[in-house]
């Protein structure tokens, strides 16, 4: 029977759900999910009503016999049929189910008037059977994550079709379904559920059947309500739940008169859904049909899609925390739906009063979250094996006392209040201030370590966001926001409507505060936050609660496949599609609702299970980072928006043929930014750190286009020869299709691209006149090139970019990469913290390889990575990542938790980071320090300053000897000197911005000033008889008197006097402008601004007008004849003349020597007597 | 109209102001007719370029005034181009190899090579030897002053060298035993008033002796700062006047603030701000030699006049001695006065 292939491939979660609505199907459950809301809200009940539960069990039970007959039988009986199998493999499950679900009608029950039990207890079992396997599937889909969900919507649809058409059949099976085997109909009835709510197929059913509408107005109907209340929870999540808990009270018996009328509708639905499910082929359900969503989850799914077009953009944590929580929701919801249904069932007009109510509702759920989460660690506590015991009274009386506990948020155990002891803090109180100049004047923390830092439990803030504004008194706002991180919580920057708590400190923001009162956001003190740390409960994370849940399914589905290993087909097929890598193939096998609901929720890396890796032997073998590599350019990490990288690539490679037809040529102008498309590039250049995705982009794109790839990386020798032997014949091989291609046939044909990887590896021997071979290689190829390198400086590199399309790859940020990450996570059944993955990828600098390296190692040994372990052990990896010499800088000063712990090692460390500019920032910086040791006195202060002056000093000498005799050994005694002994000594607060080391400024100035000393020594050397420094100390403040006095005292008159002066001493107007400003002084007056402007120009006309003769050549000789108009055109040419004999003119007459240059006017021989005269 | 300072140097042995015997002493070197190789040294400002030149004049007579600027282009081993401007006449060629700073081996061994290898064409008439002069020879780095060694041997014959250098403690002793060392002292106060004397009344101007001498213990004994110093307060105020201001140069006024900004408080500010001044005087290309005699100069005139203003004020009054111990504010106005 295909019914049963369909079970078959259903397997385990199929199996459970049969039996847990079998169970049920007299009492009210119609979906599993509203079950577990059920059970989660009735959770303190529940184990009280074991006891009763069996009984009722047993009550109803025979009911069911006498309306089903053979449910019991088939379910316990007839192991012969394989479904049973599948059944068996469940009952561990069923049974744990069974109780629950029996706990929950009995607390349904109580609430109940009397009558209403026995109204629903009668008539509603095939109505109930019908929600129950509705929302069986629906709650196998909440427990997998919603992936079966999915799954299952998709497969119903197509079989709508076929269904129809077999109506006639389908109402004979559906008679034998009741009869034979409930489970079956069940199975059947899950695809229907969901299929109810896509819009074609429901119409044509209506027309019908008129049963069949009313099914889908019901359905709707719980639909909305369903959705609704999830976004409401939201908000209302975080209330305390002992209200909440009173008030799920009232809701529920709403719920659970609604029932009777519904009776009718249920009965047809049971005659139908199970006729739908008979189309249904494993295929469908398992196959690659994940993609396809049913509307039923209409709502869910637009939000997904919300996310998802956040993820073109960047893949952020937040939609990422959202899909979860929506999960959970989700799953908590379908339990409520349970208790809510029946009102909706009533009438459509009810939802309206459902939705008021839903606040208390909400209330309710986050109860009833919290009780799931409790609910599921016991179950999953319970071995398969001890499921019977579950049932028996022990576990029950057990269940008993927790009744007592009235609110599983409060209860004692959870609140951990462990004082611990005060943690001694010697922080810079300074942190805080340093970050912002404007936050200069506030003060750090008045009364760090004053108080206790609380023990909380476990993720007791898990879901919470906060936002600390203000200055907190005792604990810094780092501290505070890793004390937040650690249990679970999120900090964020800025409020927005899901912030749970602000955190207000001393002087908090004022915007902040105000926001947060039109938010209504709950504003708590530091108290408040440590109040609260000690008071929440213990919560598992969710991601530690998929992963559970994720591992339970592999080990029944294992189960499962050992007893139905017969027909392997569907199993086969669904194993394929897990990416899973756990330690046992095996295991891996079964967790596809994991891998697809991740792929749902988040995540570029992710990909639609056919993308998956060929097969599941295959991937184990796999390391994380080829397994998880991009199948698809949407999975690239933040490459998906529209101006990104791999798009601009993509379209440069696209329109490579057709521009090259076109023969469109490169823009003039280079620098077009983000609107450069690269058109009339031969060759695009990749360049970006390591680590970020530039190499499998190249193959992603080319792989989208259909581009062939040839790819030439570091490990092939790429010399001059070889690359014209080999590659030139590749890149000359489609010339022909060009000729005759007219760029129309080209899509048509094969076409290829040669990738060269690690091109800024092309040095050395090897590869001698590679860079220049390949430029040649991009001017005559006929194919595109794409370059890859890390470093775009290079030289080599630069000068093959002149001829790419220039292209920089960004590190994606760390929102990106963690949505990524967190889904890998998934996959693998890693539990971690999204705190922890921030740790380590921020360690790893973003370096996404890095980062799975890093995951795949740090969780080896085991599945979970706390937030403590990860942040140890990024910081160990921390260690490689290069400093900026400012960050360095602050650590050899700062003084705290961590440089405290630092050794002589990780101080030397840190020297040599930057060995060359680390002394210069430290001698920079020394003086703003205030150091912990120099606080008693100034002179204490003053002392350390010396010392550590000294050091610097010492470190300096090193350095000369280090330089001067390449004596590089020395290098770790300047370490000592330069970085380390100062940073002991002046150990304190950096309160100030690290700045640059201004001597480099200062230095190339006075190199400047150097070479102009050293031009107008050399200009007036005839005269003078002083060396540079004499003339420098001794001549130039005179000078510059002389020079200025007279035009200062006289204005224009004495320009003559200026002028004789400067041709006496061989001085060009441009020396006169550089003394002057060489001579310049903070503490003396500007000469320059002294003199009136009409004096200046009358100097530089009276300047120009005539020609000045010096004994050197200038060269801007020949500007200043070009301005005089004496000067003719032949005496260029004698000039220049003199230029070149200058040099090579031995002869004997000095004088002419000189004179050639002072011919120019033809009439100085008085230069040459007062060149005499002076010698 | 050039500076006093050049305008009435002397060019003749014979013409020199002081150190009279000194220079009959290098006529008499001279007129031999062969020399050694020379190592002058002394302090800037005492005259020793003026003595060189006019060793040169006694040597090969006139023509050695009609110099000519001359450029040479080398090409280090390492690839790397220098310039360096020589000036020379027929018969000298003066050269300041440090100008390439730790390059100047090569300027040695180049171009010292090239001229001293070169005999003169005609020796009846003339000399047989050019003269390399060779100017801050103390900057020279080590190795160039070995390069320097064996080419003062070799070309012996065509070639004399003039070292000219403030002080030999720089030079290696291998050098130093090569040459005939001639100390130039500075001259002394007495000296150096009769030159100011003598070169105002050449321009017509009267100079009251006490400013004379004034000028010249504030030029610390250099003679070429006095002269220009004392045209400048000639710029400055014509008819001079007995307690006339003397004209500092900028730097030094500059360095005498810093110093006192020194002792006036020690805080980790002031420490900053007289980091800055350090660089502004650096990047003028006050050599770092000059700074910190400045401020050693300053601080022993400042602990000085401290030792007697607190003597002063032990008897006299007691908070002002308690004032100046503090430091907070020391004698500026004695300072300001003071010849350092």
């Amino acid at each position: 029977m295909d019914i049963r292939k369909y079970f078959h491939s259903a397997g385990s979660r199929a199996a459970k759900t049969t039996s847990v609505s079998v169970n049920k199907t007299e009492s009210l459950n119609n979906s599993k999910g509203r079950n577990n809301i059920l059970q989660s809200q009735l959770i303190t009940e529940k184990n009280d009503d074991n006891n009763n539960n069996k009984e009722q069990l047993e009550k109803k039970e025979p009911k069911l016999n006498k309306s089903i007959p053979k449910l019991n039988d088939t379910r316990h009986e007839e192991p012969s049929s394989e479904f049973i199998h599948k059944k068996y493999n469940g009952v561990s499950e069923e049974k744990s189910d069974r109780k629950e679900l029996g706990k929950k009608k009995e607390v349904v029950k109580e609430k109940e008037s009397p009558k209403e039990r026995e109204i629903k207890k009668k008539p509603d079992e095939h109505k109930q059977r019908d929600k129950t396997q509705k929302k069986l599937s629906g709650k196998s889909g909440a427990h997998k994550e919603d992936k079966g969900k999915e799954k299952l919507n998709a497969s119903p649809e197509k079989k709508y079709e076929e269904e129809h058409n077999k109506k006639i059949e389908q109402k004979k099976v559906v008679v034998d379904f009741d009869t034979s085997s409930k489970s079956k109909k069940i199975k059947k009835q899950n695809p229907s559920d969901e299929d109810y709510s896509s819009d074609d197929m429901p119409q044509k059913i209506k027309k019908k059947s008129k049963r069949l509408k009313k099914l889908q107005l019901s359905d709707s109907d719980s639909e909305e309500v369903e959705f609704k209340p999830k976004l409401q929870k939201r908000r209302s999540k975080f209330y305390e739940s002992d209200e909440e808990n009173r008030a799920n009270k009232s809701p529920i018996k709403n719920f659970l008169k609604p029932k009777m009328t519904n009776e009718n509708m249920s009965a047809s639905k049971v005659k139908k859904s199970p006729v739908k499910a008979k189309v249904i082929s494993v295929a469908d359900f398992f196959g690659s049909s994940s993609v396809q969503r049913t509307e039923r989850k209409a709502v869910s799914a637009s939000k997904r899609k919300v996310s998802g077009s956040c993820e073109d953009e960047f893949h952020d944590d937040d939609d990422f925390a959202a899909t979860l929580e929506l999960l959970d929701m989700q799953e908590a919801q379908v339990k409520k739906m349970k208790v809510e249904t029946p009102e909706n069932h009533k009438t459509p007009t009810k939802k309206e009063a459902n939705l008021q109510k839903s606040e208390d509702i909400l209330e309710s759920r986050i109860a009833g979250k919290l009780a799931i989460k409790m609910e599921k660690r016991e179950t999953l506590k319970i071995s398969p094996k001890k499921a019977e015991e579950a049932l028996s009274p022990s576990k029950n009386t057990g269940g008993l006392n927790k009744k007592n506990v009235p609110v599983p948020i409060i209860s004692p155990k959870k609140k951990i209040d462990i004082p611990e002891t005060p943690v001694q803090k010697m922080q810079s109180p300074s942190e805080n201030r340093s970050a912002y100049k404007a936050y200069l004047n506030r003060d750090g923390p008045r009364a760090l370590g004053s108080k206790e830092i609380p023990q909380g439990a476990d993720n007791c803030l898990e879901g919470l966001t906060f936002v600390i504004t203000g200055v907190l008194e005792s604990i810094e706002r780092d501290e505070a926001k890793s004390l937040i991180e650690r249990y679970g919580g999120k900090v964020t920057g800025s409020l927005s409507g899901r912030t749970s708590y602000i955190v207000i400190g001393r002087d908090a923001g004022e915007a902040k505060l105000k926001r947060a009162m039109s938010l209504k956001t709950k504003q708590i003190d530091e108290d408040g936050l440590f109040d609260l740390i000690r008071i929440k409960p213990a919560k598992k994370s969710k991601y530690l609660i998929n992963a559970e849940k994720a591992e339970k399914e592999t080990r029944t589905k294992k189960e499962e496949i050992k007893l139905s290993k017969s027909k392997m087909e569907s199993p086969s097929k669904t194993s394929k599609k897990s990416p899973q890598k756990g330690r046992s193939p095996r295991k891996s096998s079964p967790q596809k609702p994991v891998p697809s609901m991740s792929s749902d929720t988040v995540s570029s890396r992710s990909c639609p299970s056919t993308t998956k890796g060929p097969d599941d032997d295959n991937n184990e073998s796999l390391l994380w980072v080829d397994k998880y590599k991009p199948k698809s350019l949407k999975q690239i990490i933040g490459q998906n928006g529209e101006k990104s990288i791999a798009k601009k690539l993509l379209n440069w490679l696209k329109n490579w043929q057709s521009n090259r037809a076109a023969n469109v040529k490169p823009p003039s102008n280079r620098f077009l930014g983000a609107n450069d498309t690269g058109a009339g590039m031969k060759a695009a250049l990749l360049s970006g750190p390591p680590g970020v995705g530039k190499t499998t982009t190249a193959h992603l794109v080319c792989q989208e286009i259909g581009f062939s790839v040839v790819e030439m990386n570091a490990s092939d020798t790429r010399s001059k020869s070889c690359l014209q032997s080999e590659v030139m014949t590749l890149l000359q091989n489609s010339s022909l299709v060009d000729f005759c291609g007219n760029g129309k046939s080209i899509t048509s044909r094969i076409k290829h691209c040669l990738i060269m990887d690690e091109v800024d590896g092309m040095a050395g021997n090897e590869d001698r006149g590679g860079v220049a071979e390949l430029i040649h290689l991009i001017k005559t190829s006929k194919i595109p090139i794409i370059c890859l390198c890390n470093d775009r400086q290079h030289p080599k590199i630069r000068s093959l970019v002149n001829y790419c399309f220039d292209l920089r790859f960004q590190r994606p940020r760390v929102e990106q990469i963690k949505a990524a990450m967190m889904t890998l996570a998934f996959r693998e059944g890693l539990k971690i913290s999204p705190p922890a993955l921030n740790e380590i990828i921020v360690a790893a600098n973003q370096d996404i390889r890095q980062i799975i390296y890093n995951l795949s190692m740090l969780t080896s040994t085991a599945k979970n990575l706390s937030y403590d372990e990860a942040k140890s052990n990024s910081q160990k990896a921390k260690k490689d990542i290069k400093l900026s010499p400012f960050d360095v800088c602050r650590q050899v000063f700062v003084g705290n938790e961590e440089t405290k712990k630092m050794t002589l090692d990780d101080k030397t460390d840190l020297f040599f980071h930057d060995y060359q500019l680390n002394p210069l920032f430290v001698q920079e910086n020394y003086p703003y320090v205030h150091p912990y040791a120099g606080r008693a006195s100034m002179s204490h202060h003053l002392s350390l300053l010396a010392y550590t002056a000294e050091s610097i000093c010492d470190g300096d000498l090193v350095d000369r000897l280090i330089r001067q005799q390449q004596n590089w050994g020395l290098l770790p005694l300047e370490a000592m000197y330069a970085s380390v002994l100062p940073g002991e000594y002046m150990r304190g607060n950096v309160s100030h911005m690290v700045s640059f080391p201004r001597w480099l400024g200062k230095f190339s100035t006075r190199n400047k000033n150097e070479h102009i000393l050293q031009e107008l020594c050399s200009h007036m050397r005839l005269c003078i008889s002083s060396d540079k420094r004499g003339f420098n100390l001794d001549y130039l403040p005179c000078l510059r008197q002389h020079l200025t006095k007279p035009l200062q005292e006289h204005d224009k008159d004495g320009v003559p006097e200026v002028i004789k002066l400067m041709d006496d001493y061989d001085i060009i107007k441009e020396d006169y402008d550089n003394m002057m400003e060489f001579t310049k002084w903070p503490n003396t007056v500007d000469y320059s601004k002294t003199l009136s402007s009409s004096t200046k120009a009358a100097f530089t006309r009276a300047y120009n007008k005539e020609s000045h003769m010096t004994p050197y050549s200038t060269g801007i000789l020949s500007k200043k004849h070009n301005r005089s108009a004496q000067v003719s055109a032949n005496f260029f040419k004698e000039e220049d003349a003199a230029d070149n004999q200058e040099e090579d003119d031995n002869t004997d007459d000095i004088e002419i020597d000189t004179m050639i240059k002072k011919k120019k006017t033809g009439k100085d021989k008085k230069i040459k007597s007062s060149s005499k005269g002076k010698s | 109209m050039s500076l006093w300072v050049d305008k009435y140097r002397p060019t003749t042995l014979n013409k020199l102001d002081y150190h009279k015997d000194q220079a009959t002493l290098l006529k008499k070197l001279v007129n031999r007719g062969d020399f050694p190789h020379l190592l002058i040294h002394g302090p800037s400002g005492a005259g020793k370029k003026t003595r060189v030149m006019a060793l040169l004049r006694e040597l090969y007579g006139n023509s050695v005034d009609k110099l000519s600027n001359r450029v040479y282009n080398f090409v280090t081993p390492s690839k790397k181009k220098l310039d360096i401007m020589t000036i020379s006449s027929n018969y000298h060629i003066e050269v300041n190899p440090s100008d390439v700073g730790v390059q100047d081996r090569v300027v040695i061994q180049e171009l010292i090579k090239t001229v001293a290898e070169v005999n003169q064409l005609e020796t009846s008439s003339q000399r047989d030897f050019k003269v390399i002069v060779l100017n801050e020879v103390d900057r020279l780095t080590k190795d160039a002053q070995h390069a320097l060694r064996r080419t003062m041997e070799k070309y012996i014959s065509t070639c004399r060298i003039i070292l000219i250098c403030n002080s030999t403690s720089k030079v290696i002793p291998a050098i130093k035993s090569r040459c005939l060392g001639i100390r130039v002292p500075a001259p002394s106060i007495d000296q150096m008033c009769q030159v100011l004397q003598m070169v105002c009344k050449k321009e017509g101007l009267v100079l009251p002796s006490e400013l004379a001498k004034k000028i010249s213990e504030s030029s610390r004994r250099n003679m070429r700062r006095a002269l220009l110093m004392c045209e400048a307060c000639k710029v400055q105020q014509y008819p001079f006047s007995v307690d006339q201001e003397v004209v500092e140069p900028d730097w030094k006024l500059y360095l005498q603030e810093t110093a006192a900004m020194m002792v006036q408080q020690q805080s980790p500010q002031r420490l900053l701000e007289v980091r800055e001044r350090l660089y502004e005087l650096l990047t003028h290309c006050i050599p770092p030699d000059i700074i910190m005699k400045g401020f050693t100069n300053f601080f022993f005139f400042f602990f000085f006049t401290w030792l007697c203003f607190s003597e002063l004020s032990a008897t006299d009054n007691i908070t002002e001695m308690s004032q100046v111990s503090h430091g907070s504010t020391p004698p500026l106005i004695a300072l300001k006065r003071g010849h350092w």
